[in-house]
């Protein structure tokens, strides 16, 4: 399980769900081994906190995309909502 | 007769003259005049079907060529005659019978006696040959549709900056999630020009790289302001963004091949603001319930595991209480042989004083009697022997179930019993330090060892039933089965 662990923090928002659905639905469909069912409950914290932070961790913010005198891309901010 | 000019005839007034005009209705009286004497007869028209609404049969339409524009009414009886189906944006030609003028709209119509296809106006064709082409191509295959993300990072936006259709967006997006990012870039989306200045944006989101997903969209309007979404160049735009496109074009009735090669086809910015954003709290709702859903299965697999221990508890039973109350039971009965036996003794002993005391009264009779006791005698010994064997098979049947729960019988399942150096009972690899000394006694004999690695996060399924060494002893406590590994 560490080896699987280590790579949620990467995950994004839809492959996290994805993963935790699979999770849940493993727990309750199957019978799993205490250890098995231990292990996937941690999983499954695990990707919640992911989830959550995937929530949380964009700043809303309207930018606008132009391009400068010389035709280079550009992102202003409008400093608005 | 024109109207009166201000100085002209007319009452006059406390001194002011009031100029006086023609009535509405006079009007329109000399338009309709205006346009029969100029309208004498029927006559042929060409023009392209702009606008098609039947009301109780009779079909209201439109004629135009380039800016000019005419309504026209195709009475029910003659819309039946027709012998084609008409289609907007197809050529007709139509004979005219009448032009009038309807005083109570103040509009002007052509009554149309008889239509005729003249094949398809020239915009329409064009149209439908790019559609055909780029069909061809698989660009509006569903295959080609991709699934929009779930949750976004960032939405892009390609719409005119200050525009309706950009305020709705942006008020739909921060109602859904409030927290995300939007991207805007500015692009004319009607007029001269409009068709590449969309693709261009839709191109600049794509190199820009920081959206997910992007949102087309203008305002609704006429379908003739919607000639850059059926632009090849905003087509072929869509079809290479690496992101996936919703298109909001605004209009209902008719589909763009922007709408066609999109992704997602959306009929106003608000629907396709709330297609690329999912609701926050919506979210939120799902991962507390996902959350609930994972607790309440590990909870479940715990409480099985749980029962399944007991029950195996319940089978195995604490050896020290079942030693005890085998013991018991074997004293009970040894007892209660004893006490039959005294009883028996005691009745026979009773029924010897009577009879003795009858012997006495009778002392002829006693040798006869005397061996008449002997006899009675005799038959009891072999009963009362006999019970007693029974009773002493039974406590051995007990005793035997008792040497199945001995330690030792225990430990000749394949348990051993792990000890620390001062001979203490190791119950719980937590109270365990990599390097300690232990000793493990088997069924036959022990072995010393040493602790490699502690591993506590197998919780209580590992755990391992202790038990005492081959001295007959038990440990206290130790009621804790494993699964089946030995220690």
């Amino acid at each position: 399980m560490s080896e699987q662990a280590v790579d949620v923090g990467n995950l994004s928002f839809e492959e996290a769900l994805r993963e935790l659905q699979s999770v849940v639905a493993e727990l309750e469909q199957s019978s799993p081994t205490l250890d098995a069912a231990l292990a996937g409950f941690e999983r499954g914290i695990a990707l919640l906190r992911v989830l959550h932070g995937r929530l949380d961790e964009v700043e809303k913010r309207v930018e606008v995309l132009e391009r400068d005198a010389s035709g280079v891309l550009r992102v202003r901010s409008t400093g608005g909502k | 007769m024109p109207p009166s000019p201000a100085s002209g005839p007319g009452p006059n007034v406390v001194g002011r003259i009031v100029p006086r005009g023609i009535g509405v209705q006079a009007l329109v009286d000399r338009i309709k005049l205006a346009l029969d004497e100029n309208f004498p007869a029927r006559l042929w028209v060409e023009g392209e079907l702009a606008e098609w609404n039947v009301r109780t049969g009779h079909a209201y339409f439109a004629l135009k060529e380039g800016k000019a524009k005419v309504n026209a009414i195709l009475w029910s009886s003659r819309r039946a005659a027709l012998r084609f189906e008409p289609a907007i944006g197809t050529q007709v030609l139509v004979l005219v019978s009448k032009v009038d003028f309807y005083g109570d709209h103040g509009r002007l119509s052509v009554h149309v006696e008889r239509m005729e296809p003249l094949g398809q106006g020239a915009d329409h064709l064009a149209r439908e040959e790019l559609r055909r082409r780029l069909q061809a191509e698989g660009l509006f295959a569903e295959e080609r549709k991709r699934p929009l993300p779930l949750l976004p990072r960032a939405v892009g936006i390609a719409t005119a900056s200050g525009s309706a259709a950009l305020q709705d967006l942006l008020k739909t997006l921060d109602s859904r999630f409030a927290a995300r990012r939007v991207l805007v870039r500015d692009c004319k989306v009607q007029g001269a020009g409009a068709a590449a200045e969309v693709a261009a944006a839709i191109d600049d989101l794509n190199r820009d790289g920081s959206v997910d997903v992007i949102v087309v969209a203008r305002g609704g309007g006429s379908s003739t302001d919607l000639r850059a979404f059926d632009d090849e160049a905003v087509v072929r735009a869509i079809a290479r963004s690496r992101l996936p496109v919703v298109s909001a074009v605004g209009h209902e009735s008719d589909v763009s091949l922007a709408d066609l090669v999109a992704d997602l086809r959306v009929a106003t910015p608000t629907a396709a603001a709330t297609a690329v954003m999912p609701s926050r709290a919506k979210l939120e709702e799902g991962l507390a319930g996902l959350a609930e859903r994972l607790r309440a299965a590990a909870t479940g697999r715990v409480r099985l595991a749980r029962r399944e221990t007991e029950t195996l508890d319940a089978r195995l039973g604490d050896p020290r209480s079942r030693l005890r109350e085998t013991r018991g039971e074997v004293d009970r009965l040894v007892k209660h042989a004893r006490d039959v036996l005294a009883a028996r003794v005691g009745h026979l002993g009773t029924s010897l004083l009577a009879l003795g005391a009858r012997l006495d009264a009778t002392r002829p009779r006693v040798p006869v009697l005397r061996a008449s006791v002997a006899a009675l005698g005799d038959r009891l010994d072999p009963a009362m022997r006999a019970r007693l064997a029974a009773a002493i098979a039974d406590a051995g049947r007990e005793g035997a179930r008792l040497d199945a729960l001995s330690p030792l019988a225990v430990l000749s399942r394949g348990f051993a019993v792990a000890r620390r150096e001062d001979g203490s009972v190791v119950r719980d690899a937590a109270r365990l330090e990599p390097g300690d000394e232990l000793r493990l006694s088997f069924a036959e004999g022990a072995a010393r060892a040493s602790v490699l690695e502690v591993d506590t996060s197998s919780g209580p399924g590992g755990r391992s039933l202790s038990t005492a060494s081959g001295d007959g002893e038990t440990s206290p406590g130790g009621r804790t089965p494993g699964r089946g590994e030995n220690t």
